[in-house]
């Protein structure tokens, strides 16, 4: 398991970095009508058995990940779990600059290289951020989506947790093309892809604790809450960057069922509404 | 990282903001603000911003007496029905009268508490607001940052409509580009379609969801 495998765990993409990155050059996926890049309703053809493996992943969180990241983020200096994170950090940096290089974003691919080797030499290996470079965490489904790969249904996988079809495929393609666990593997080092992917699981877990627990106790719908969060997450991942277009969520009067199909355009948003008021009023009565 | 600070902030935006501790809430250049109804929106986003501060840091109120406050400031600087027609979605139209009135208060109070759990919570904070922009001639839409102690900052942006009175209200959100409108709007829809499209599902939920957290 890549360590971005279980990244997308959890809660799904979560320490995925923003994809500032994208700045350079693909503001907008190309493969994407920018007026559509608008955040769509959710697909969730096969939401009985994604709900049922979120509970599974739920159960298995609590008896298994959260004591563990209970204790390591009790237990350990914030120095020392600060290493642990840029340490992992290092490690992904490889694969964000192939990454960026794919989606053409050359300066992000370059502060990923600058990044990895200061920190690495400078650094003890990367546990600590001599650096100071805010790089973008990137992974493959970002990178297909810059291509124009849709997004496909909402999946919740079993142990990784949230993901949409690209993202899951993009898990797969990540664990034969990461470089670090390339390497590993070339020199027969077994495992390191399962080591990175659990301490990320922790360190993640570790961090979001309070916050997970807040937003569980506070939804009426868990599932649905977390859904909505990720994947609202991974379009401001694969879109972020350029600030003036970042899509606004789509507030069309669709609640008037009579409203103006104005729904999948961003800045029409309530313009309509005087006159779809009227006429929903004039209507239900 | 950019995932944890959102949803750190998710969970806590509307009380980072009006939490407690935000020591200060610094004004926009004025060059920055384009036209009126920038400065109306950013104005009300301000106001809003000190009189919650104001108020969650007095040390006279008792947690009730601060949460009457707390809705009475959300129900004046926020759209709460606009904002409860959006998240009930096409539902809202299937809801009879009745249903649709007394979802609006247990969505309110929702809100309210929901917003509301985690103030006191969090201190150093501090929103500063960066710019306004024009959405269209209804919306304008207020950047601002929540400037940490420790960490990066977050980015909090409030979307502010004028109503049909033609006041500026506060109709969305945005943390970190993450709608809280259209989180509640998805979340609130499951529970209707899990129901087979019956509101009554849902206020039965919000009821239970309200009795509970008002009983700890």
């Amino acid at each position: 398991m890549s360590s971005s495998k279980f990244r997308s765990s959890l809660l799904g993409g979560c320490l995925l970095l923003s994809s500032f990155g994208l700045l350079g050059g693909c503001a907008t996926p190309p493969g994407e009508d920018p007026n559509a890049v608008v955040y769509t309703e959710v697909s969730d053809p096969i939401e009985p058995l994604n709900r049922y493996f979120f509970d599974v992943n739920n159960a298995l969180d609590a008896i298994a990940l959260k004591p563990v990241a209970h204790i390591y983020r009790d237990a350990l200096p914030d120095g020392v779990q600060d290493s642990v994170r840029n340490f992992l950090d290092n490690l992904a940096q490889p694969f964000n600059f192939l990454n960026n290089v794919a989606q053409g974003d050359f300066d992000g691919a370059g502060d990923n290289m600058g990044a990895f080797f200061t920190n690495t030499l400078l650094g003890i290996g990367g546990l600590f951020d001599v650096a100071q470079i805010d790089t973008d965490d990137e992974d493959l489904g970002q990178t297909m989506a810059v291509w124009g790969v849709p997004e496909g249904p909402y999946l919740v996988l079993p142990i990784l947790g949230p993901n949409t079809t690209r993202e899951a495929a993009g898990l797969v393609g990540e664990y034969f093309l990461d470089p670090v666990n390339l390497i590993a593997a070339n020199n027969d080092i077994s495992n390191v892809a399962l080591y990175r992917g659990g301490a990320n699981a922790i360190d993640f877990r570790a961090r979001s604790i309070t916050d997970l627990d807040e937003i569980e106790k506070n939804s009426i719908d868990f599932y649905a809450a977390i859904r909505s969060l990720y994947r609202q997450n991974r379009k401001n991942l694969i879109l972020d960057g350029d600030v003036e277009t970042t899509p606004l969520p789509d507030i069309s009067f669709d609640f008037d069922d009579d409203a103006p199909k104005s729904s999948d355009r961003v800045s029409l948003l309530f313009q309509e509404d005087e006159s779809s008021v009227k006429k929903t009023t004039s209507s239900s009565n | 990282m950019k995932f944890h600070r959102f949803l750190l902030a998710s969970c806590t935006a509307l009380f980072l903001f009006t939490g407690t501790p935000v020591p200060s809430v610094s004004t926009a250049t004025a060059a920055e603000t384009e036209d009126a109804a920038a400065k109306e929106a950013v104005g009300l986003v301000e106001k809003m911003g000190k009189e919650a501060v104001a108020l969650l840091s007095r040390q006279d109120l008792d947690d009730q007496a601060k949460r009457v406050g707390f809705k009475s400031l959300i129900d004046r600087d926020f759209d709460m029905k606009l904002i409860g027609r959006f998240v009930l979605g096409k539902y809202w139209r299937k809801a009879t009268k009745e249903q649709q009135t007394e979802y609006l208060v247990l969505f309110n109070d929702y809100i309210v508490t929901t917003y509301q759990k985690r103030i006191g919570e969090y201190s150093g904070e501090n929103l500063k607001i960066a710019k306004a922009t024009r959405l269209n001639k209804k919306e304008t839409l207020v950047k601002s940052e929540i400037i940490r102690p420790k960490g990066p900052a977050i980015n909090l942006d409030w979307r502010v409509r004028i109503s049909k009175s033609g006041e500026y209200r506060i109709i969305d959100i945005i943390v970190e580009n993450v709608s809280m409108l259209l989180t509640h709007r998805e979340e609130f829809s499951a529970v209707v379609s899990k129901n087979n499209g019956d509101v009554e599902g849902l206020l039965v939920k919000l009821r239970d969801h309200l009795a509970k957290i008002n009983a700890n």
